[in-house]
């Protein structure tokens, strides 16, 4: 019955938010920053073990399966939005500024959460390296619903800023996903160190060619006349055959999908049916969202002091990130364009794929250490997603954006 | 000069090629990974969803392939689940299979759903003579006869050797009336694939929905019956038949229920709806389950809901008493093609082929018997109702397929009768196994015969 109960919830929650979240209402600001989709974490931390025990163990185990379906949807969606001709058509630089910003995060936060695992923890050193590679891969990742705020709250104005946000926001989670995707395929089972780095390094050559192959069966399949029924069982067929490869071989299911949906973006003769692709999956993408928001809640384990304090160094060590990050990323683009010095505050929010890599993780390397990394982000990005929409608002107005 | 129906055949020929060089391909990748890399037992879950992956990839190659060949796609994906399932390649294994249990259960009642609400009451109620004549008439002839048959066969079945004469007659009974059972889901898969619109597909599948909940009070009269030939002096069971009237009543004002809420629901436009449907299957499935349990474990009634009645009901309901039919049939085509596919694809892997290696010629011989019956109880049907000549000759070719209701009821059978039962259930599974695999083939022969299938419209052809 509990299943059942789970089930009914699970669902009635992803519809709410699907219909409700980020549709401009007319409450306060306040109460509005409150809701962006972090409401759904707590809900599902709420239902999970630590709390109603409603989403229980069985339910999580029930659910694996379609977990394994959403991280790979979610990986080839990121990995469509990449085709050359959108990419050719962003205003100059700011594909490296996104790119360089995420790489500064990313070298600022590995190192900090490398070593502080490394010296609280006595996990095997490729377990802590994975899980510093992962936090450090989320940490890297920029949600876009923060940004949703600068829109709602504000006069028509010159959008330089929020518009560069939301360039950032888009392409930055690249540099995660692909760290996530290398890290896992380095460090994840294959015991790392320099003498075996060759063997380890051939799970990052499968994991690319994985994703290379099923994106070739893809494109194959579509080479002929095909319906949109037909496409969606294509579709379907090859985010859960890389996807379940990826988990099976005990590799990132968001970096394998990631990599096919890029190339099938970048094939000549499949950009026509890009756009019925994306149609086909933005009926989806907000419900298998707020599922993947809910799930990742119900995974979540209630962390005790040390671990309450390593959400809140994490929190300050990827702030520091983004904004280092995009200080100097920005600089070049600052010659020409009022962009203003803490640009990095408006990049707060993590968003759905910073969730995503986490929840990889914790499906792909089931030990208390990747257990006490999950709540230890999980806590962080609801964090963030409270912060994000007070600093993106102040990161705008900054700038010279009118707020109202 | 080549003509245009020449090129349109080399044009089909070369997508066959194509598709099946696409299809060894796909095949050939993940039979070399599973030799390569160990997948460890942990890890059945993503085994199960890349498995998934490739079974919708490979059955609906397989489907399009077939369907060049005239027959129906869900042939091809059914002989993709065979061809990949656990008798033959052994990649859709029953442990790879277990997880993804939750699918085909949604899938199961999303075609129930479907199956309801493709009956049109405008269009039934100038045909419920032949319906009703048709559901009496194959009823009884098809439960007389293949229950005869089997009567007089029974002694050449070593197993059933200890049981008295009267226990063999109970047991024919029981027989007769699985035969009697059809597949609305084979029927509601055929008629979405040919788009197949009109008198003769409407009696056909309100037939096929109505006998399956006909067959199952006669299954729980029937095994009351058994039970007096079994055990004598615990009496004739009616309060069984009570519970089973009872719960085909329950499970249709839920279903009614459920449409009208359903029917609320899709006033709202929104991309989810799909989504939300095939949700809502899943939980009818869940839920009949659940309560199923539950009414075994606290109150000791073997009876449960029956989610594929529960929701043709609904289907029904929206259809007929809102206005929101024809939302609810575009919402459900958008998701239609891959629930099919993994459902039928699923059945194929989980068709009993070692039953039917062991027991082919019996098996055989009651699936033929069957045929002859249902041919025989339907020319009585539509001679009664004054049925127009094309659709007297054809209207057999609908009513042979058998698949989910005939193996629950077969299963429910082999546990009341463990001795013995298994046995039987060998040889009832070999016959639902054929009945299945050559069941579409001749439904869509028969609506194109008809002419009520449309030629080349199908809503799943590629399209440029």
């Amino acid at each position: 019955m509990k299943a059942l109960v789970a089930v009914i919830v699970l669902t009635a929650l992803a519809l709410v938010g699907s219909r409700r979240v980020f549709v401009p209402g007319k409450s306060p600001f306040a109460v509005q920053s409150f809701f962006t989709g972090a409401e759904f974490i707590i809900i599902g931390v709420l239902l999970g073990r630590e709390f109603l025990n409603v989403i229980d163990d069985a339910t999580l185990d029930l659910l694996r399966p379609f977990v394994c379906v959403i991280l790979g949807w979610v990986g080839f969606l990121f990995g469509l939005q990449f085709d050359r001709q959108t990419v050719n058509k962003l205003p100059s630089g700011h594909f490296a500024v996104s790119v360089a910003e995420g790489m500064i995060t990313l070298a600022i936060v590995l190192p900090v959460a490398w070593y502080l695992l490394t010296r609280s923890t006595d996990a095997a050193p490729d377990v802590v390296a994975i899980a510093a590679v992962t936090l450090a891969a989320s940490a890297t990742c920029t949600g876009l619903t923060a940004l949703t705020f600068i829109e709602r709250f504000k006069r028509p104005a010159p959008l330089q800023v929020p518009l560069l946000l939301r360039f950032i926001s888009s392409l930055d989670p690249a540099v995660g996903v692909i760290a996530a995707g290398v890290g896992l395929s380095l460090f994840a089972v294959h015991p790392f160190d320099a003498v075996s780095f060759p063997m380890t390094l051939q799970w990052l050559v499968i994991s690319i060619c994985l994703g290379f192959v099923t994106a070739w069966i893809f494109v194959s399949l579509t080479l002929t006349r095909t319906s949109q029924a037909e496409l969606t069982v294509y579709l379907l067929g090859v985010i859960a055959l890389a996807g379940g490869l990826a988990f099976a071989l005990r590799l990132s299911a968001l970096f394998v999908s990631f990599i096919c949906g890029l190339v099938v973006a970048n094939l000549t003769h499949v950009r026509s049916i890009r756009g019925r692709v994306m149609t086909i999956m933005a009926h989806g993408d907000r419900f298998l969202y707020f599922l993947l928001l809910v799930l990742a809640g119900a995974y979540w384990r209630l962390p005790d002091f040390p671990l309450l304090f390593a959400a809140l160094v994490y929190v300050a060590v990827r702030m520091v990130g983004k904004v280092v990050g995009g200080f100097l990323s920005t600089r070049r683009l600052a010659r020409h364009h009022a962009v203003p010095p803490l640009i990095g505050l408006g990049l707060v929010s993590q968003g759905g794929m910073g969730l995503a890599i986490i929840v990889e993780l914790r499906f792909l390397v089931d030990l208390p250490l990747t257990e006490a990394v999950m709540s230890v982000a999980v806590l962080a990005i609801i964090i963030n997603e409270l912060l994000a929409p007070w600093l993106a608002i102040r990161t705008a107005a900054r700038a010279g954006e009118s707020i109202s | 000069m080549a003509s245009d129906s020449d090129r349109r055949k080399s044009g089909g020929e070369h997508l066959v090629i194509r598709r099946f060089f696409t299809l060894c391909a796909v095949g050939v990748l993940v039979w070399l990974l599973l030799r390569i890399v160990e997948i460890s037992p942990s890890a059945t879950p993503a085994e199960s969803t890349f498995m998934l992956g490739f079974a919708l990839l490979s059955a609906a190659l397989l489907g399009e392939i077939v369907e060049h060949l005239r027959l129906p796609r869900i042939t091809g994906y059914m002989l993709a689940g065979i061809l990949f399932g656990p008798f033959v390649a052994n990649l859709l294994s029953a442990r790879v299979l277990e997880p993804l249990s939750a699918l085909n259960d949604m899938a199961f009642a999303f075609i129930g759903l479907a199956a309801g609400a493709e009956l049109k009451l405008a269009i039934l109620k100038g045909r419920w003579r032949s319906i009703v004549l048709l559901i009496i008439c194959t009823a009884t002839v098809v439960m007389i006869g293949v229950g005869g048959f089997f009567f007089v066969t029974a002694q050449w079945l070593g197993f059933l050797g200890d049981l008295t004469t009267l226990q063999i007659l109970a047991v024919a009974g029981m027989v007769g009336v699985i035969a009697a059972a059809r597949s609305p889901s084979s029927a509601i898969a055929i008629i979405a694939e040919t788009k197949a619109d009109g008198p003769f597909s409407e009696t056909i599948l309100g037939v096929s929905v109505a006998m399956d909940t006909v067959v199952i009070g006669l299954f729980a009269v029937a095994t009351a019956v058994a039970g007096l030939a079994f055990a004598p002096e615990q009496g004739f069971d009616l309060v069984f038949v009570f519970e089973v009237t009872g719960e085909i009543a329950v499970s249709i004002a839920l279903g009614a229920l459920l449409g009208a809420i359903m029917g609320l629901y899709l006033k709202r436009k929104g991309p989810q709806v799909p989504l939300v449907i095939v949700g809502l299957c899943f939980l009818v499935y869940r839920f009949s389950e659940i309560m199923g349990r539950y009414l075994e474990e606290t109150h000791h009634l073997g009876v449960g809901l029956e989610p594929l009645l529960i929701c043709a009901a609904a289907g029904f309901t929206i259809q007929n008493l809102s206005h929101q039919g024809p939302r609810l049939i575009g919402a459900m085509d958008r998701v239609a093609l891959p629930v099919f596919v993994v459902f039928f694809t699923m059945t194929g892997a989980r068709l009993d082929l070692g039953a039917l290696a062991t027991s082919w010629a019996i098996a055989l011989a009651i699936a033929g018997f069957r045929i002859a019956m249902i041919v025989l109880g339907t020319r009585l049907a539509t001679s009664l109702a004054g049925d127009p000549k094309p659709f007297r000759r054809h209207c057999w070719l609908g009513f042979v397929t058998q698949a989910g209701l005939s193996l629950a009821l077969i299963s429910q059978f082999e546990s009341q009768f463990p001795d013995w039962g298994t046995s039987l259930a060998t040889v009832l599974v070999a016959v639902v196994a054929i009945n299945q695999l050559i069941g579409p083939v001749a439904f869509k022969m028969a609506l194109e015969m008809v002419g009520e299938a449309r030629r080349g419209s199908s809503p799943w052809k590629g399209r440029s």
